[in-house]
């Protein structure tokens, strides 16, 4: 069907908004089909709905399709059901408010009979929520062309605008009937002359008076008794100004009972105001808090009272508000403090606390705040002077007499003494205790009248057992070790007698091992001396045990590995007293250990030796050095034997001396054998001295003899020479050729020998001369030497070269000796062909490294080179030169005893030098000498 | 007889020595006269006595009987009247270091005996010449020929 088709149905035509959104809904779809189909009395009631102004609504057909007008639309709102439910299923439609209307629509279907609701509260969903609407409707049933119920028409009318209306009617009267019947007193006044209005009974009583006696009258008419109180201005204020008054517990003179009387009011007037803006009267309502005032008053009555007795008790006091802030310090309080109220108000009392307890104090505060429990606890308090002292504080919440929680009223008490006490109690105990601990012990309690033991875990540790076992003392008493319960049972015995117990004894383990332990105790006694309980410490000294029995053991050790030597053993305490000898020392001197301790170990030392031996041991005593000494001990058959004692501390860790330990061996047969080495010593030495003197007269021998070589055998050489001399000069012509010949050979031996004795007095010389050491510019010696031998030099035409030249320490004759010697030397073996050339020269040297020589490094020598050109010698004889009598020449090629260059090293030797000779045949001969710098 | 005759005094206990002694003395005619003592206590003994006529020198041998010439010259450098008289000592004995004590105690001059009688002439010339030139310088303390 076209839409052309719809404006054939006249019946839909007109209807407004409604009307369209029928016509221009697809109704074949439904179950109601085309429109065209639908039934006549389906048409004619569309059009009556569609045309009238008055909210209609259609359920039609076996599904109760939806229809409704413009008039219904307005009650959907927006946001809703419009549109959606035009043509829906009611069920569909209504689903939120179905169980209300189901019933409505089934009672006109079912029934066929008309339904009539009014002002029926029925929300719905509209304007985008759910709305309460109040409707006022009619259900009633629509025949179809058959006369069956096909429909149910609803005319309604929505009446939410009107129920509202009628509720505030209903909430005015309510708040008429509330002034009239409420609790507080209320009224209103009229007109500048204050005419009363409404009253209410309760305003009626504050005034004392009845409605008759003050309504529609101006109040102070009605009620003169209020006259001359500031009433008249305050109303008249009010009413002319409009502004509100409030006044707090008034009080006021009214008449009770035929009398006035004095009341506490709390009233408030409030301008009653025309829509212009002008008063047109006062509202006032009042309550008479008279019982309240008094009672209040009475309070601050006992409040003053107690703050009196508060004040003069000599506790401290405070309390606390049901904020838990305190407002009330009373004086022993503040001047235990020294603060003031303002100071400790609230929580500046918190300032005084001892920091460390603070935070302790307001915890406990606050628990039992909540709880609303008493509390007490301790805390440190600053006093006036700054000291802090424990206090004591008893905190009770307080309650009015109607048990209404105020707060809490806390006393303090200075308990300083007290705490400081306690805790010294405390602390001496938890120092037993760390002492117990430390020590290991096991603490017991024995209570003889129960028989029953109280003990510590490490009592328990002792006998065993895991730390929380629990045992009785018959079961401890079983562990102990059979042997030893005999010792125990007596011991026990002897505490309950004498009141201290100690024993020690072994207690088996439930594994069967062995413990030691040490038990003390003390027993206390009730006032008939009975005991009554035993309260004791036990140790375990299976260890201490152990190391005893290993010490012993050590000990019998010692004793057999002692007793087993031959050399006799002896130990020593600390004081230097023997206390113990081996076998052997016994053995040795025939006496038993009593003999021994009763005459002491000194008596087997020989008479002669005991002096030094005591001074000799007690020295190392003292000093804690090893004593050594040799000394005789007496032998059992009287005879001594030379004995080697020595000893040495035996010293724990820390180097303490703890005991001495001493050997002392038999050294007679050594010492024999040294007496007898000795005196051999003695007698080689003898010897030896015997043989010393005789070389010493042998050298004085020969002293004399260079002595007598210099004067008595040069005596007559020289007479022999001169005499001789006198011949040839007087003589010469008196003898044959061949008799001067030989008296000249005579001549010459004679001067020969003449040197030779020179020589070798020189060479003696230089051994037993005295020497004394000159430190010397070695220039000045050669000077003289020079001089010496300057006619030598010229004759020889013999240059003499000096270089670098250091000072010297040496005797200086026998040095002034060595130089002629050289230089001497030099220019006897000079070249027949070239003049000789000597050189010499001298330097200070230390050897750092090792040199030709194998002269010592680091000592400081003078180093003296002399050189020539001469003939030198073939470096084979360079040690030979120096030796006595050596020549390499024959004296006829040149002259000269051989003594000469032993005399220069002899010199060399006395001066702790070296000299080394160096040469060459043909080319010259160079002495290096080294003289020591150093002294 | 000359105003200034020079007085020498010879102590020496060898009599051939002395007469050697004279004789080169005679020889080397200085014109000197000469006294001989033969050891310390004489020696000693005739200064003491000839305290007006002092000699100008003495030839001291070192080795006499008794006193010895080196007593005998400590003795003499004791006593400040002496301080003219030379004293040359005449030696058989040659040692460096009795030399050095000698020059050290006041000797003029010390003379090693000679061998030949041409050397001993010269050595007196010599020191009867340092005598007489006295005090002009000496020269070597030891006078060789």
């Amino acid at each position: 069907m076209n839409n052309s088709s719809i404006y054939e149905n006249s019946f839909l035509l007109g209807g407004g908004e409604m009307g369209k959104l029928i016509r221009e809904k697809v109704w074949d779809e439904t179950s109601l089909g085309n429109p065209s189909g639908w039934k006549q009395s389906l048409k004619t009631t569309i059009t009556i709905l569609l045309n009238t102004r008055f909210p209609m609504f259609l359920f039609w057909g076996p599904d109760l399709i939806c229809f409704y007008n413009d008039a219904y639309r307005a009650s959907l709102g927006t946001d809703g059901k419009h549109p959606g439910i035009l043509g829906e299923k009611a069920e569909v439609a209504w689903a939120d408010i179905w169980p209300v209307v189901a019933p409505l629509i089934n009672k006109v279907l079912i029934e066929n009979e008309s339904t009539w609701s009014e002002d029926q509260l029925i929300p719905i969903f509209r304007n985008g929520r759910i709305e309460d609407v109040y409707w006022t409707f009619s259900h009633s049933s629509v025949q179809d062309d058959d006369g069956v119920v096909a429909g149910v028409l609803v005319v309604c009318t929505e009446t939410t605008a009107k129920v509202n209306a009628y509720k505030l009617l209903e909430d005015s009267k309510r708040y008429y009937n509330n002034i009239m019947q409420a609790p507080v007193a209320m009224c209103v006044f009229i007109g500048s002359e204050h005419v009363v209005e409404i009253v209410n009974a309760k305003m009626l009583e504050i005034w004392g008076k009845t409605a008759e006696e003050t309504l529609n009258k101006p109040i102070f008419e009605g009620l003169p008794e209020a006259r001359g109180q500031g009433l008249e201005e305050i109303i008249n204020t009010v009413y002319n100004t409009g502004e509100r008054f409030v006044a707090n517990e008034r009080m006021l003179m009214l008449p009770r009972n035929g009398r006035v009387e004095t009341l506490y009011l709390n009233f408030v007037y409030e301008a009653l105001t025309a829509d212009n803006g002008t008063s047109i009267g006062i509202v006032a309502t009042a309550t008479d808090v008279t019982i309240q005032v008094e009672a209040r008053m009475k309070i601050e009555e006992s409040e003053k009272r107690f703050r009196y007795v508060a004040d003069s008790a000599p506790v401290l006091i405070w309390m606390s508000g049901i904020d838990m802030s305190c407002h009330f310090f009373n004086k022993a309080w503040l001047i235990f403090t020294g603060k003031t109220m303002e100071q400790e108000w609230g929580s500046g009392w918190a300032d005084g606390i001892h920091p460390e307890d603070l935070s302790r104090c307001l915890a406990t505060y606050i628990n039992a705040f909540n709880a609303r429990e008493e509390f007490y606890m301790e805390y440190r308090l600053k006093r006036a002077d700054g000291a802090y002292r424990w206090i004591s504080v008893n905190g009770v919440p307080r309650y009015t007499i109607d048990n209404t929680f105020e707060g809490y009223i806390g006393a303090c008490m200075d308990i300083h003494e007290q705490t400081i006490y306690q805790e010294k109690l405390k602390e001496n105990e938890e120092r037993l205790n760390v002492v117990i601990a430390a020590s290991e012990l096991g603490n017991f309690e024995f209570n003889f009248s129960e028989g029953k033991l109280l003990y510590s875990p490490r009592y328990l540790q002792i006998f065993g057992h895991s730390k929380d076992t629990e045992k009785e003392h018959a079961d401890f008493l079983k562990q102990i070790h059979p042997s030893d319960l005999d010792k125990r049972n007596e011991a026990m015995q002897y505490a309950i007698n004498s009141g201290v117990l100690g024993y020690e004894a072994r207690i088996v383990w439930e594994d069967n091992s062995v413990h030691w332990m040490e038990v003390r105790g003390k027993v206390f006694y009730d006032v008939e001396d009975k005991p009554i309980k035993l309260i004791g410490t036990i140790r375990d000294t299976t260890k201490i045990k152990k190391h005893q029995q290993e010490l012993e053991e050590r000990e019998q050790k010692f004793r057999l590995l002692a007793d087993s030597m031959p050399q006799h053993v002896w130990t020593a305490d600390t004081e230097g007293n023997l206390n113990y000898f081996n076998r052997s020392v016994f053995d040795y001197s025939g006496l038993s250990p009593e003999e021994i301790s009763a005459v002491g170990w000194l008596a087997i030392v020989h008479p002669e030796d005991r002096d030094e031996n005591v001074k000799h041991w007690m020295h190392a005593v003292k000093t804690g050095t090893e004593f050594l000494f040799e000394h005789r001990f007496r032998r059992h058959d009287g005879t001594y034997r030379w004995q080697l004692s020595r000893a040495i501390p035996q010293r724990n860790p820390d180097g303490e001396t703890q005991m001495w330990v001493g050997t002392s061996t038999d050294i007679e047969t050594q010492k024999t054998f040294t007496r007898e080495l000795e005196r051999q010593v003695h007698q080689r030495t003898r010897q030896l001295e015997e043989k010393n003197q005789e070389l010493e007269k042998m050298n004085v021998e020969l002293n004399s003899f260079a002595y007598v070589s210099s004067h008595d055998l040069q005596e007559p050489l020289r007479k022999i020479q001169t005499f001789a001399n006198r011949i040839i000069e007087k003589e010469e012509r008196h003898l044959s050729p061949k008799g001067l010949d030989y008296f000249r050979r005579m001549q010459q031996a004679a001067n020969r020998m003449q040197m030779l004795i020179e020589d070798l007095l020189t060479y003696s010389r230089t051994n037993t001369s005295e020497r004394i050491f000159e430190t010397l510019s070695l220039t000045d010696l050669l000077d003289e030497v020079k001089a010496d031998l300057k006619e030598t030099l010229i004759e020889k035409n013999a240059i003499l070269y000096c270089g670098k030249m250091c000072d010297v320490c040496v005797v200086p004759f026998q040095f002034r000796q060595l130089l002629t010697n050289l230089i001497g030397n030099s220019i006897k073996f000079a070249k027949t062909d070239i003049p000789p050339l000597i050189k010499i020269e001298s330097e200070i040297k230390i050897f750092h490294e090792e040199n030709e020589h194998n002269l010592p490094l680091g000592q400081s020598f003078c180093h003296i080179r002399i050189e020539d050109n001469g003939i030198g010698f073939d470096q084979q004889y360079n040690e030979r030169i120096f030796e006595v009598f050596q020549r390499l020449h024959s004296k006829e090629d040149y002259s000269g005893t051989g003594i000469g260059l032993a005399i220069v090293k002899k010199i060399v030797e006395n001066h702790n030098g070296y000299i080394i000779a160096k040469g060459k045949a043909g080319v010259g001969a160079t002495f290096n000498i080294y003289i020591n710098n150093e002294t | 007889m000359a105003i200034n005759l020079m007085r020498i005094l010879l102590a020496e206990d060898d009599f051939d020595d002395c007469e050697l002694f004279a004789d080169a003395l005679d020889e080397i005619n200085c014109g000197a006269d000469l006294k001989t003592v033969n050891d310390g206590e004489q020696l000693i003994n005739f200064l003491t006595h000839c305290m007006e006529s002092l000699p100008s020198g003495l030839f001291l041998d070192l080795n006499m009987p008794g006193k010895n010439g080196m007593e005998c010259l400590i003795e003499i450098r004791q006593k400040e009247i002496y301080n003219s008289l030379e004293v040359i000592i005449f030696s058989t004995s040659f040692d460096s270091q009795i030399v050095e004590e000698l020059r050290k105690n006041g000797a003029r001059h010390y003379i090693r005996k000679p061998n030949e009688f041409s050397q001993l002439k010269k050595v007196i010339a010599l020191a009867v010449d340092s005598i007489n030139n006295k005090p002009g310088n000496s020269g070597n303390f030891e006078l060789k020929p």
